[in-house]
Order: structure tokens, then C-alpha cells, then sequence
């Protein structure tokens, strides 16, 4: 790796962090909506290593975390039918559905489940297995469906027709709004997500600093690049400015990427969509587009999202809201642990109950 | 979930590259159906899922760098005793 894409200097990173302590005025509570973040500022130590005013929320970036309760009954729906093969990114193999039954388990008991590194490997999957409907679980951000779209038109032009997408897709900013909106959510700032924003750009974060007079950085992955987000945001409020900026110029454009939102509107369709914890965000998710209607699998098997309650005793909500803190879920470390998840954040490595399980975080000693 | 890795294009052919990461340890595909912009061998790009989805800019690299070494140098902490 070429050193200037390596942003992980100790030497600059300790300077960097005595800044933003001496710059750190008042309590400072700031949001990242980005499972990647959140595993990279546990990962690093990072975390541990931030001025004590300055409090880390892990908000809803977690694709599998948001995934609902009525979503994962549908994949569960599907992974039943004997011609269906359901292909999928391994993250969503633990995620229990309403009656507590995954993926994995589905697939012991006989069900064809597939593990994709990239949505392009379930075409070879339908290739190889004419006979069977493939359908790939479409979870992800503003990232991963513009990946999931390309391979949506590449099954247009192999002309496979066994082969089709359950759209969960959710956005990224519809979401922050409904955080702010609702109220409950008491953030100073949000370190914004990097590659989200390397497909869509600067702009549809504006609303943040117009609207709702927040600071707003995007930033990187790497130590020096969240430290380097933080402390522009703790500036921007000492100077009691409220501004989207871009730390992570070298993969964010303010445009975002042209082609990736092309192909993305062409083959999805903007809707509502049930966020788990949230609940319906207006216009927050993808669906397939009517030119596409013949790879959607919703249409194909005549399915409907529905809602369904969420885990007794889960507090995945609370948690993806930034109302509470993972260790203060009843069911944390004791009904649920990473070997036996009950709520979804503690199913992904990137949500937040994992990484506060992983990284033994208790109360008192952050 | 979005997760990009930064890899060195090494060869491209047919719309796809294929790219070295962590110094060549490790050799992936991607498709650069989604780039908005041209690539060529010795560039960085930032895989995910199989596909490109920017060319890694060396120049806004450096200037962050530069803002980040600006950032830690003015008004350096003073010595705590």
C-alpha cells in the first residue's frame, strides 16, 4: 500500500488526539452510522483512547442490524420453498427471524442457502442451477446496492430468469433525519459514513447543518482518519459552525460517483421501508424499478413486507437509536452473546452490541 | 456491511481488473462497470463486492495528509508540568 493511502501514523495520531483534547471545550456526543466505524474505532483502540468528553454513539449502520423482524420472515419464507436456492452475504445467516429461526439453521434443516462474497457469485449460482430459483438477499447501504444493481442488469443481459433479488436496501440520510426528527436522539455531531458517501456525495447530507444545525464530517477508516473527523467536528464547535466536510476526499467526491447512482436509479425505485428499532422512514429504501419487475422477487413470489414484533426483551431499538448503550440491554452478556444472539446487533460483527461484546466494554471501565 | 478495500490495479482486461491487496498477498477481481472515471494499471481503487467504486486520489491523499499534519502541529499541546 502506498504510504499516502495509509493513514495510520501513531506518532501524528497521539499529537492529533492532545489537540482534540485541548480543543474539546464541552461534553461532546457524537454519532457514527457506519458498522465499519464501529468496528475501526474499537479495533484501533481508538475508542479507549478518546478524551473522556468526548462519548461515542454507534447509531443505525448496520445493514443486518436494521434488517426487521417482517424482512427476515420473508427471506426465511423463501429459504422454505423447495426450488429456491436464497444467496446471500454471510452476514445475514445468523439473524433470527420471528420464531427465532435463522438462516443456518433453516439450511440444516434442508434449506438451500448459498454464501456470496459478491452478488455477482449468485449469478454463477443460478447459472449452475437452472432448475432452481435463485434469489439474492439484497441488504445493504447506498455501497452495496449500486453493486447489486449492476449484477440485477448483468442477469438482464445473461438473460437468466431463475435468477432474482429480495430488495431490503435502505438509504443512509433518510435515516439520520428520522433520528432528528423523532427527537429522542441527542447527538452534537455525526462522523459520517465514508464509502456510503463515495457512492453519493456530499450533498444529500446538507440537510444536517441547514436544517438541524449539526456538524457533520465524513470521514475514513483508518485511526488517523476518524481521529481527524472528530477533530474537525469538535472544531466546527468551537467555532460554532455547522457544515458538512469531506476528511476523506481521496474516495469521496462531492458529486459522489455518476455511474454507481445511475445504475442504482435505474434498476431501484425509492420507497418506504421498515427499519428495525425505527420503524417505517418514509422514501428510506429500494425497491425494484418496473422496467426490473421480472427480477423482483417480492413480485415473482407474490410476497409482502409485513411487520412483525421484534424479540421479547430486545433492546436492538434502543441501541440503534443511541437512547442506550448496549450494556444497558437486559438481555446483554446474559440471554445475549454473539454464540447465541437474540436482536440482530449482536448477530453482525459490526453491530454495536458485537463490538461492545468483543471488545469487553463494561460499564465503568471506558 | 461497507467494508472497501484499497488494492493496486495490476491487469485489466474485458472490464475487469485485477488487483493486488496488502502488497500483492492477496489477489482479487473487480468490475469497473461502476467507475465514473478511468483507471489503468498502478492505480489504487476501492473494491466492494466485487466492484470498483472509486480510483483512489493521490493528490486529495496527500493535501489530507498535509491538513492532518497542520491540524496536530498549531498550537501543540504544552508540556503538563
Amino acid at each position: 500500500m502506498e504510504k499516502f493511502f495509509s493513514f495510520k501514523d501513531p506518532v501524528l495520531g497521539r499529537k492529533l488526539l492532545q489537540k482534540l483534547e485541548q480543543d474539546l471545550e464541552a461534553p461532546l456526543r457524537f454519532m457514527e452510522v457506519c458498522g465499519t466505524h464501529t468496528v475501526a474505532l474499537f479495533q484501533s483502540g481508538l475508542r479507549s483512547l478518546l478524551p473522556e468528553g468526548l462519548e461515542h454513539l454507534s447509531g443505525p449502520g448496520c445493514p443486518v442490524c436494521v434488517t426487521s423482524s417482517g424482512e427476515m420472515a420473508l427471506c426465511l419464507e423463501l429459504a422454505q420453498k423447495d426450488d429456491v436456492i436464497v444467496a446471500t452475504f454471510g452476514d445475514m445467516l445468523r439473524v433470527p427471524g420471528p420464531d427465532g429461526l435463522n438462516l443456518k439453521e433453516a439450511k440444516a434443516l434442508g434449506a438451500r442457502v448459498e454464501v456470496c462474497y459478491a452478488p455477482f457469485d449468485a449469478l454463477a449460482v443460478a447459472r449452475r442451477h437452472p432448475e432452481a430459483r435463485v434469489v439474492f438477499l439484497g441488504v445493504g447501504f447506498e455501497t452495496t446496492a449500486p453493486a447489486v444493481a449492476a449484477t440485477i442488469q448483468q442477469a438482464e443481459a445473461l438473460q437468466l430468469y431463475n435468477f432474482s433479488v429480495l430488495s431490503f436496501h435502505k438509504l443512509v440520510p433518510p435515516a439520520l433525519r428520522h433520528l432528528l426528527s423523532t427527537g429522542k436522539t441527542a447527538v452534537d455531531g455525526f462522523l459520517l459514513p465514508g464509502h456510503v458517501s463515495t457512492v453519493i456525495g456530499v450533498r444529500p447530507y446538507a440537510f444536517l447543518a441547514d436544517e438541524f444545525q449539526l456538524p457533520a464530517v465524513i470521514s475514513g477508516f483508518d485511526p488517523l482518519d476518524m481521529l481527524m473527523g472528530l477533530a474537525m467536528m469538535v472544531r466546527q464547535r468551537r467555532e460554532h459552525r455547522a457544515a458538512v466536510e469531506n476528511q476523506y476526499a481521496r474516495a469521496v467526491k462531492k458529486q459522489g460517483n455518476r455511474k454507481a447512482l445511475n445504475v442504482m436509479e435505474e434498476v431501484f425505485t425509492v420507497q418506504d421501508a421498515e427499519w428495525r428499532g425505527l420503524g417505517r422512514i418514509p422514501q428510506s429504501g429500494f425497491g425494484l424499478s418496473d422496467r426490473y419487475a421480472v427480477f423482483d422477487a417480492l413480485n415473482i413470489f407474490g410476497l409482502q413486507a409485513r411487520h412483525m414484533p421484534e424479540p421479547k426483551g430486545c433492546a436492538c431499538g434502543q441501541v440503534l437509536q443511541g437512547l442506550i448503550r448496549p450494556d444497558a440491554c437486559p438481555l446483554f452478556q446474559k440471554q445475549c452473546t454473539p454464540a447465541h444472539p437474540v436482536g440482530p446487533c449482536m448477530v453482525s460483527t459490526e453491530g454495536s452490541c458485537a463490538a461492545y461484546f468483543q471488545y469487553q466494554l463494561c460499564p465503568g471501565q471506558s | 456491511m461497507c467494508l472497501a478495500v484499497p488494492a493496486e490495479v495490476k491487469d485489466i482486461a474485458q472490464g475487469m481488473a485485477a488487483c493486488a491487496v496488502d502488497g500483492g498477498q492477496i489477489r482479487i477481481q473487480a468490475s469497473l462497470v461502476l467507475l465514473d472515471e478511468e483507471v489503468a494499471v498502478g492505480d489504487y481503487v476501492l473494491i466492494h463486492a466485487g466492484f470498483a467504486l472509486r480510483r483512489l486520489d493521490r493528490h486529495e491523499a496527500l493535501e489530507t495528509l498535509d491538513l492532518l499534519r497542520e491540524m496536530a502541529r498549531q498550537d501543540e499541546a504544552p508540556a503538563s508540568w
